[in-house]
């Protein structure tokens, strides 16, 4: 167990990135933040000495009643996340009993919408989810809506926090959030399918093809992809380009766009197309969303979904056609790519946020404490993801065997990234989403797509 | 009786309401938006003024324009096909001797159910593998016709439009109905004396005396087809590869994914626009007729 | 020539019986789609019945939506809504269609440009809108947009069921000493109420299936409505959508059964009203 945190660690280390590193170019963001700060003065402005005196102000003021809402996307029976924030308020009132917390959530599109629009017309909440991390959480941070929480947080809380795993939650050297749950991505293969077809589950490209076609001949779809919904199949070149290119390529990439116009990259291209071209997807990808891959997945239509673990609760549903029939490894090498086998995609964090305005900050910063904590363990225990906490003498008996499998994987990983939408610009993140369908449509040519790619703006992270 | 009906107190108590909360809903955000449509803004920080920057590069954004395109080719089926098969129901329906009443009701029935639910229910028909439509082209033998619907480029607009027809298909029909129904029995009796068919009664009778209830199903289809966008953005989300894409599809992804707040409302405003310019040339175009007649 | 048209009849009454069957479709389908589990609806059994009828997911679903404060939240926006925009339409198409000012022409159109506002674009204006006047999280934020988005059309519909009415009675009546008020209430109201019918099944139909303004103007538990329930139950990554199914079927079981009630009050309004269009 100990090796896995620190495996994490470093994980979230490297995902995390490097925020701080871009930091100093921000001139832009700095200068609204400024305008924030001033008006709320209570929240950003005192200087380190000034802040244990303010602390000391409201802990005298500690009776009065605070309430402290928060907003979430947790909110469906089948995230495991609901139930910890639901308890957390009834717990966290009874811990004190002068603060009240409020919870309201929707999940994706709508609470993309909810929260940008709240926020524009200065009605956001105290607390907020951002997804995790990256290019979702900066704009909002750059416009000065988020408070740093540097001066509120306690020396305890930091040392539970897994070592490393602050810094995805860092922007311009200052503490935003806390970690919570993360998420990587694996192959997960249909056990049951493979040995029918008589197939191998792939370590290498050429077993994967060699599967592909053994799962063809036997009348398996062998992949599902989701590319309606675009990501999905963003995920795929994002791993593929990690075995072609190498992590540290498309770090160096993201800082330097032109880089991706090189070899790596347009073999990562070419691969995908390799296995377009040998029937390995869904002949209705274009229009399959990802409800319907997972789904399909999880009703034994497809042998092999390339997807972070967040989808364990589906294929291993009582109802699922895939329960107990389903194991996840790493993607398999290329023999010619510069990247390794453990080289994983994934890792970050996401994580709750307050609001700059926020007339609490401390009490606020102390349920977010609490919450990450709780999210952390008690939402790793239930399957929800990977810890960023110190799990020493947790319970693990009630992990499913995919998750512990997932874990042990993790541990494996020497270099982690993000899934690019949450490192490239929200505008970016679309041109690339669209040029990976565009490439899986056979409508660019690998060339074309590495040209394209490298017309992106710089990363912000890297 | 025209001093009572010029009462300044009974008018300003009646329409000052209706007027106060269209303006305060409605007429202040257009115009809060068309404020934004002038910025570079990303919707959170703070914006800077552009003026009719946003416009002018619109004009000139081949996304913006194939969206365009998208939606007239809507406003086209909407007019020329869903308009008259609910005309040509509503002719039948006001006509057959029984069922009428059960079939004037259950022909509404789709209006009233919600987008959520009829977007799931096509997506299964159009889907690729196991779809209705597949399967019952399967059982035609005519397995060279499946496809993948909604996935390609060739097929995937149409099958995007089709939902969004068939749904108010039976909306345009109840007005048209009831206006079918309003015209008085004794001039069908009259045509009928003078020896016309029943074809005939329709070109030369119903629909010549219908014209101001068609009037109103073309506002509404005109209107409602160029902001459509519930249907297709849980089908197609406006891809594949923005084949399926309308200017609203359009404008929300600038402002809630790309994080285009001013460029999205220049979209909007403009589809406000392009409403209210189609209305008065339909008026314009009723108007005319009228006068030839 | 007499079983030739039998046989055009029967066939034509095949045709319109084929086309209602497609148009109740979406029904049963739905009744089908909520009592299957996730493994069934992706799984290829889309137009058949369940092969388990799950009906846990109703209870789930009463359970996860929180279906019964919802439902009472949603009946009352709904109906509030529908009143307010009665009243509001009724008494502004009154003075459109039969007072006699400067305006009138412009005031209507002024109306009716509300029907070409797409809601996503306002959404952020409206939210500060509804901030400032401090309407947010109470049961106006959501009545007053749904009134002032049922408006144009709800005039529309009074106007051109007024036109149809015979200035007669209330020449008549106004000779009988009634003023503006009465001829309206009196005189008017009780002759419109086939088109008040009809206002209310339109504006039922887009209150109660409304999402977007629910969703964003709404943070607290006690004023959402059914909608806003059933999408809470669309997680993050699983859903199991035959719980939705449940959802969707609880709350479109009401929409039929007002629209059943009201159908046949729509259709004479809408024959009578038609008469100008």
């Amino acid at each position: 167990m100990k090796n896995r945190m620190k495996k994490l660690v470093v994980l979230l280390a490297a995902t995390s990135m490097v925020v701080q590193l871009a930091g100093c170019g921000g001139g832009t963001g700095s200068a609204p933040a400024d305008e924030a700060k001033a008006d709320t003065p209570a929240a950003t402005q005192e200087t380190e000495a000034e802040a244990p005196a303010k602390a000391d102000d409201t802990a005298a003021a500690s009776e009065e009643e605070i309430t402290i809402t928060i907003w979430h996307q947790s909110v469906a029976d089948t995230d495991p996340v609901k139930k910890i924030i639901e308890e957390s308020v009834t717990e966290y009132h009874e811990l004190h009993p002068n603060v009240t917390i409020e919870q309201d959530g929707v999940t994706g599109e709508q609470y993309k919408t909810k929260i940008k629009t709240a926020f524009a017309a200065g009605e956001a909440p105290d607390i907020s989810y951002m997804f995790s991390g990256g290019s979702f959480v900066k704009p909002y941070i750059d416009a000065g809506y988020l408070l740093p929480i540097d001066d509120y947080l306690s020396p305890d809380t930091k040392s539970k926090v897994l070592p490393g795993t602050l810094d995805g939650c860092t922007f311009d050297g200052k503490v935003y959030t806390l970690p919570t749950i993360t998420f990587l991505a694996n192959l997960y293969c249909n056990t049951e399918m493979f040995d029918a077809a008589g197939a191998k589950i792939p370590t290498n490209w050429d077993e994967l093809l060699d599967a592909v076609e053994k799962l063809n001949a036997a009348g398996y779809t062998p992949i599902l992809m989701g590319e309606k919904d675009r990501w999905p199949g963003m995920y795929w070149y994002d791993i593929i380009s990690a075995r072609t290119a190498s992590n540290a390529a498309i770090m160096e990439a993201f800082g330097d766009p032109a880089k991706f116009n090189s070899e790596g990259f347009i073999m990562g291209a070419q691969k995908l197309q390799e296995l377009v071209k040998a029937n390995a997807f869904n002949d209705n990808m274009m229009s399959m969303s990802y409800d319907e891959m997972i789904e399909g997945f999880a009703a034994g239509q497809g042998a092999m979904v390339f997807q972070a673990n967040w989808v364990h609760p589906a294929f291993q549903a009582d109802t699922a056609a895939t329960k107990g029939k389903v194991t996840c490894v790493p993607f398999p090498v290329i023999a010619d790519g510069a990247g390794s086998i453990t080289e994983f995609s994934g890792g970050s964090s996401d994580g709750y946020y307050i609001n700059a305005n926020c007339e609490h900050p401390k009490e606020a910063v102390e349920y977010l404490e609490y919450l990450s904590e709780k999210i952390g363990i008690v939402g790793y225990q239930q399957g929800a993801g990977l810890p960023c906490w110190d799990t020493t003498g947790v319970d693990t008996s009630s992990l499913t065997p995919l998750d512990t499998e997932s874990a042990a994987l993790m541990e494996t990983g020497t270099s982690y990234i993000s899934w690019w939408d949450n490192i490239l610009s929200a505008e970016d993140s679309e041109t690339y989403k669209d040029l990976v369908a565009q490439v899986m449509a056979l409508k660019i040519t690998p060339e074309e797509f590495a040209e394209q790619m490298s017309k992106l703006q710089p990363s912000e992270f890297y | 009786m025209k001093k009572i009906l010029s009462n300044k107190k009974a008018i300003t108590l009646f329409v000052c309401p209706t007027i106060l909360i269209m303006l305060v809903i409605v007429v202040v955000p257009i115009f809060i938006s068309a404020y934004y449509s002038m910025l570079d803004w990303d919707g959170l920080g703070k914006g800077t003024f552009v003026g009719l920057r946003n416009y002018m590069e619109l004009a000139g954004d081949e996304r913006f324009v194939n969206s365009i395109k998208n939606s007239l080719l809507y406003v086209f089926f909407s007019l020329f096909i869903q308009l008259p098969i609910s005309l040509l129901l509503a002719i039948v329906v006001a006509n057959v001797k029984r069922g009428e009443k059960f079939y004037r009701t259950t022909y509404f029935i789709p209006v009233i159910i919600s987008g959520v639910v009829i977007g799931q229910l096509w997506q299964k028909i159009y889907n690729g593998d196991y779809g209705l439509l597949n399967a019952l082209l399967g059982s035609l033998h005519l397995e060279h016709l499946q496809q993948d619907w909604l996935g390609q480029e060739s097929t995937a607009l149409i099958a995007a439009f089709i939902p969004n027809l068939w749904q108010y298909v039976g909306y345009h029909m109840l007005i048209m109905y009831a206006g079918i129904k309003s015209i008085s029995p004794e001039i069908y009796e009259a045509a009928t004396i003078d020896g016309a068919n029943s074809r005939q009664i329709a070109f030369k009778v119903t629909i010549p005396l219908l014209k101001p209830v068609l009037e109103v199903c073309v506002t509404f289809s005109l209107i409602g087809a160029l902001k459509i966008f519930d249907l297709i953005y849980v089908l197609t989300g406006g891809g594949p590869f923005f084949t399926t894409e309308v200017p609203t599809i359009y404008m929300y992804k600038t402002i809630f994914d790309s994080f285009h707040y001013g460029y999205g409302s220049a979209i909007s405003i403009f589809i406000i626009l392009e409403c209210f310019v189609f209305t008065m040339l339909l008026k314009l175009f009723f108007r005319n007729k009228e006068e030839q007649v | 020539m007499r079983t030739m048209k039998h046989i055009k009849s029967g066939a034509l009454h095949i045709c319109l019986l084929a086309i209602a069957v497609i148009q109740v479709f979406p029904l049963f389908w739905l009744l089908g789609f909520s009592l299957k589990d996730n493994n069934e609806i992706f799984g290829g059994n889309i137009a058949g019945l369940p092969q388990n009828w799950r009906f846990s997911n109703y209870a789930s679903a009463f359970n996860q939506a929180n279906v019964l404060q919802y439902l009472l939240n949603s009946i009352l926006v709904t109906a509030a809504t529908i009143l307010i925009t009665i009243v509001l339409a009724a008494t502004a198409a009154y003075a459109i269609q039969r007072m006699i000012w400067k305006g009138r022409n412009i005031a209507m159109k002024g109306i009716l440009v509300g029907m070409m506002v797409p809601i996503h674009a306002v959404l952020l204006p409206l939210f500060i809108v509804l901030s400032k006047i401090k309407l947010l999280n109470t049961y106006w934020a959501l009545i007053i947009p749904y009134v002032a988005f049922g408006l144009p059309l709800a005039v529309y519909l009074f106007s051109s069921f007024m036109v149809s009415i015979p200035r007669e009675m209330e020449e008549a009546a106004a000779i009988d000493g009634c003023n503006i008020y009465k001829l309206f209430f009196r005189v008017m109201l009780p002759l419109i109420r086939p088109a008040i019918a009809t206002v209310s099944i339109f504006t039922f139909i887009s209150s109660w299936n409304e999402l977007m303004f629910a969703v964003t103007f709404i943070n607290k538990q006690e004023y959402k409505t059914l909608t806003v329930g059933i999408m809470s139950m669309v997680g993050a990554y699983t859903t199991k959508w035959g719980e939705i199914g449940a959802g969707l079927m609880i709350a479109t079981v009401p929409t039929v059964a007002i629209y059943l009630l009201l159908s046949d009050q729509v259709q004479n309004s809408l024959v009578a009203g038609a008469v100008k269009g």
